[in-house]
């Protein structure tokens, strides 16, 4: 018996992907060469599968700030947001996102996972209730494990049914309720207001993971939340730095002063390095752009409906309606690999998802689209579409 | 736990929607080695049972159980303790 015998499932897996081409996992680009293309070997690829909603990884204004932020700190904090890892890169990055979501507090983590991880499994302790979505990240799902409170799952995108799951818990106990604004296989939404209200009928509070959904929706590009009108009454929203953002780290902000006090408790926050001062002033960069430029919000939504109106047009099964997260459902894993393999042939990189990755062990074809996507690349990303058929 | 109880009955009434005829379903039967029922669909039945039982199943207990026969305590346990 050897640790590593229970891989042996996974690595068969991976070996017979491989048989159909290319390994999907892990796959090295050469070169970035914009946000949309890459280059691997000598063959220019369009990216279709990055989560790069606004497409500011190579933004003037964020490389600038990135390079402004190593000059003036350095290349790493060497230390943790408790110890000697808090810069005034990190303080000024959280009041602008203080300002930016009208929130009493806001906590920058050093990736997205551990914001979920280092809040929630915070927030809930022993003798507490956790109620997530069965549809949840895996992020969610890890922080429900290192939390000491009950997790119970209600059914995806269900307010009724996590209405009776409510009710039935004991009145011991504080409850929060943990749901996220865009989900990222399916790019399907929550009716978040109407969680919202069922959360607080039942005295619960309300967490939205919004790390796909901020930069994309609302007037001012605050998520979900402020696109259903309900910012104001969800008491805790994270999000990540490394779709919308171009970066790496994480953020949660709270309409709750006291969730300050989780600086002191959690820790994924106490015992990690913090982020790098050049990830944390990109971040900064990108949400000021964000915030100016709705014209990103707008380029990405008419990529997307001319993406998803194509894709519908060739007779493609689409999980959900037009937005940044396309899925494309396909019969089987093998057809997948498959045709994610005559896509990249074809000089066109989207995401592959398989089971266990994926909801109700569907296979699918994740394409995610970026404001930066000019109308003639998506018309190449059709065409090779067209050609799977 | 007695066989002949509502909640043993219930509960051996919803499995035998997630599985084919050939298959016993008895305090002792194990729920995914014996009943071949995947994660996917163990999620859907608890759902059932709790509904069925109006009571609430932790994912932490649920993680515990491996028979019909835990599942059924488990069960009743909760409904006693309402």
């Amino acid at each position: 018996m050897s640790l590593f015998d229970k891989f042996e499932r996974l690595r068969e897996r991976n070996e017979y992907a491989k048989t159909f081409g290319r390994s999907p996992i892990g796959m090295p680009f050469e070169e970035m060469l914009s946000p949309t293309r890459a280059r691997v070997g000598n063959r220019e690829i369009i990216l279709i599968g990055t989560n790069n909603y606004l497409g500011l990884t190579f933004d003037h204004s964020v490389l600038r700030a990135m390079t402004d932020a190593v000059e003036r700190y350095g290349s790493g904090t060497t230390g943790s947001r408790q110890a000697n890892g808090t810069y005034t890169a990190h303080t000024d990055l959280e009041d602008q996102l203080k300002a930016h979501f009208g929130a009493a507090s806001a906590i920058v983590f050093t990736t997205g996972y551990q914001t979920n991880l280092g809040t929630i499994s915070t927030l809930a302790g022993q003798g507490d209730h956790l109620l997530i979505d069965s549809d949840s990240h895996a992020c969610i799902y890890d922080a429900c494990r290192l939390s000491d409170a009950a997790t119970h799952r209600f059914k995806h995108n269900d307010p009724e049914n996590l209405q009776r799951r409510l009710q039935r818990l004991p009145d011991t106990g504080a409850r929060l309720v943990v749901v996220e604004g865009m989900y990222s296989m399916f790019g399907d939404v929550a009716p978040l207001a109407e969680f919202v209200d069922v959360a607080h009928a039942n005295g619960a509070m309300i967490f939205v993971d919004e790390a796909h959904s901020v930069g994309c929706y609302g007037p001012m590009g605050r998520g979900i939340a402020e696109e259903q009108g309900v910012l104001e009454q969800v008491d805790f929203l994270s999000g990540t730095f490394s779709k919308s953002f171009a970066s790496v780290g994480g953020f949660c902000i709270s309409k709750h002063a006291e969730f300050e006090s989780v600086r002191l408790a959690s820790r994924a926050y106490l015992f990690t390095a913090s982020g790098t001062p050049a990830n944390i002033a990109a971040a900064g960069a990108a949400l000021t752009e964000m915030r100016l430029r709705p014209e990103l919000r707008q380029q990405l939504w008419d990529r997307s409906r001319q993406l998803h109106a194509g894709l519908a047009k060739l007779g493609f099964d689409l999980v959900a309606p037009a937005g940044p997260v396309i899925a494309v459902r396909r019969p089987d894993e093998v057809t997948a690999i498959r045709e994610w393999n005559h896509l990249f042939a074809d000089n066109v990189y989207v995401n592959l998802a398989v089971p266990p990755a994926t909801p109700g062990g569907t296979s699918l074809l994740r394409l995610s689209v970026s404001a930066a996507h000019s109308s003639e690349e998506i018309d190449a990303v059709l065409a090779a579409f067209e050609r799977l058929l | 736990m007695n066989v002949d109880s509502t909640v043993f009955q219930s509960i051996r009434t919803i499995l035998s929607g997630y599985v084919d005829g050939a298959h016993e379903i008895a305090p002792h039967t194990r729920i995914i080695a014996d009943l071949e029922i995947d994660s996917v669909n163990v999620f859907d039945l608890i759902m059932e049972i709790e509904d069925a039982n109006d009571v609430s199943i932790s994912m932490e207990t649920i993680s515990t159980i491996h028979t019909v026969g835990e599942l059924t305590d488990v069960v009743e346990s909760l409904i006693r303790a309402k």
